[in-house]
């Protein structure tokens, strides 16, 4: 309960200071996305399945919000946060370089994927375009931040577990 | 848990399921579930809010101090200004008086200056760089609908999109899903101008379906035609550059919009709807 009233007040937050603050600090027209990172986070940190659930309900807002229509982004959120906890197991949460690599993956993924969604309801064809203009420079822009985002992940992530794991040894005795 | 866990691909697919389903039902924008984003506005709104205007304030706060000397100099030049402009003003008042009696004297009435229209302060816009849409901070409890016009910094900015009881989604004309009836004040051709998202980061937009006989030339001022769901003779902008289509069988116009939409904080929306059928063409003449 605790790990879910968290984790919704951080997507509340992460969205409002997406569509207020980071829209001022924007360079050549975009924004680093950090519903992106925080979904890869949680994907890395605690496995596909929660992953998928944090960003389904991360794209969720943003699509209830400004979308076109609804559940375009929840879909894509989804889908990362599936991907990025895919290798769950085999990965050491504590390397900080690790999201680094799966932030510049993912980054595009996610955007080719928006790309051809949009295409089908609508949007514009040409891929080069978007690559050279939107896609590549909200990827850089996004793994700039992303190792902060992380650790800040990280430690929000260690101090729910800690308590968790409190309340599960005081059931035991 | 481990139930979801057993079967997390068939769950993954029936969740990629919904999600395409409620894209496909919410590509009509009269199905959107507005409850949900009613009941998380009375949130999200007021943080919004708060973000907004601190941020205004840090960002106007560190300008000011960039900006003390040369704000002087446009003090002095403004003042200058303002002579001249009383001076202006009282010209103009007499012949503003004098259309006036004309004006009555041929029934002409003019509905623009009539619009009941509305102020609001931006709140937030949407992060992604793919389209181009912001929240206001007013909605359906200042009587705002969908589809409404909104205005400012003297032109047309965008169309309101979603109303929830204390915000608006607004759709701005450079984002791609935006389309407008225009026509040429100078040569009454008329076109559609739309968003294109090619054009987007650059703050232009795209006038299509104009004739290949349309005599449109750069600089030509736009404005909404009566066939538009605004109100019309709402300026939309100038036209940039005029081209032929691929295919040869019309033209198409680039417009740079009157109002620079990239740079707002406030905006004015006409709370009225219009539609085509209800003007007739004798009142606008």
């Amino acid at each position: 309960m605790m790990r879910v009233g968290c984790m919704a007040v951080l997507i509340l937050f992460n969205y409002v200071l997406q569509s207020t603050i980071l829209v001022r600090v924007s360079i050549l027209g975009v924004n680093p996305d950090t519903a992106l990172i925080f979904i890869i986070s949680y994907g890395i940190l605690r496995g596909d399945v929660e992953g998928a659930i944090f960003g389904f309900f991360s794209g969720l807002i943003h699509d209830l919000f400004g979308g076109h229509v609804i559940g375009l982004y929840a879909m894509l959120g989804m889908l990362t946060g599936y991907l990025a906890g895919k290798p769950f197991k085999d990965y050491f949460k504590d390397n900080f370089f690790l999201p680094f690599g799966i932030v510049i993956v993912a980054s595009i993924f996610y955007q080719v994927l928006f790309f051809v969604l949009n295409f089908l309801l609508g949007g514009g064809w040409n891929f080069w375009f978007y690559f050279r203009t939107i896609i590549l420079p909200t990827t850089i822009y996004t793994v700039s931040v992303a190792i902060p985002l992380y650790s800040l992940m990280f430690v929000i992530n260690s101090k729910i577990e800690n308590f968790e794991d409190d309340r599960r040894n005081l059931f035991k005795e | 848990m481990t139930f979801i866990h057993r079967y997390k691909r068939i769950f993954l697919l029936i969740g990629m399921g919904i999600c395409i389903v409620a894209m496909i039902i919410t590509f009509n924008p009269d199905f959107r579930p507005t409850v949900i984003a009613r009941s998380l506005g009375y949130v999200v709104v007021p943080l919004q809010s708060g973000a907004t205007a601190a941020t205004n304030w840090v960002t106007s706060r560190v300008s000011l101090l960039w900006e003390m000397s040369y704000l002087q100099q446009e003090n002095a030049r403004l003042r200058d200004e303002i002579g001249w402009l009383q001076i202006e003003n009282q010209r103009l008042q007499l012949a503003g008086e004098e259309y006036l009696r004309l004006t009555e004297l041929l029934y002409i009435r003019r509905r623009y200056s009539e619009l009941p229209i509305v102020g609001a302060t931006i709140i937030g816009h949407n992060p992604s760089a793919w389209n181009n849409r912001f929240t206001i901070d007013r909605g359906s409890n200042d009587g705002f609908a969908r589809n409404m016009a909104v205005l400012g910094d003297g032109g047309l900015v965008g169309v309101i999109h979603q109303v929830t009881p204390n915000s608006s989604t607004i759709t701005s004309l450079i984002d791609d899903s935006f389309a407008v009836a225009v026509q040429s004040v100078r040569t009454e051709d008329t076109g559609v101008v739309m968003g294109d998202s090619t054009l987007m980061q650059a703050g232009l937009v795209r006038m299509e379906y104009i004739s290949t006989t349309a005599q449109i030339m750069i600089n030509d001022e736009i404005v909404t035609s009566t066939f538009s769901l605004f109100p019309p003779g709402i300026s939309v902008g100038t036209v940039v550059e005029v081209r032929p289509t691929p295919d040869g069988l019309a033209q198409y116009a680039i417009i740079r919009p009157s109002a620079n939409v990239r740079r707002l904080e406030h905006v004015l929306v006409v709370n009225q709807l219009f539609s085509p059928e209800d003007q007739d063409a004798e009142d606008l003449y």
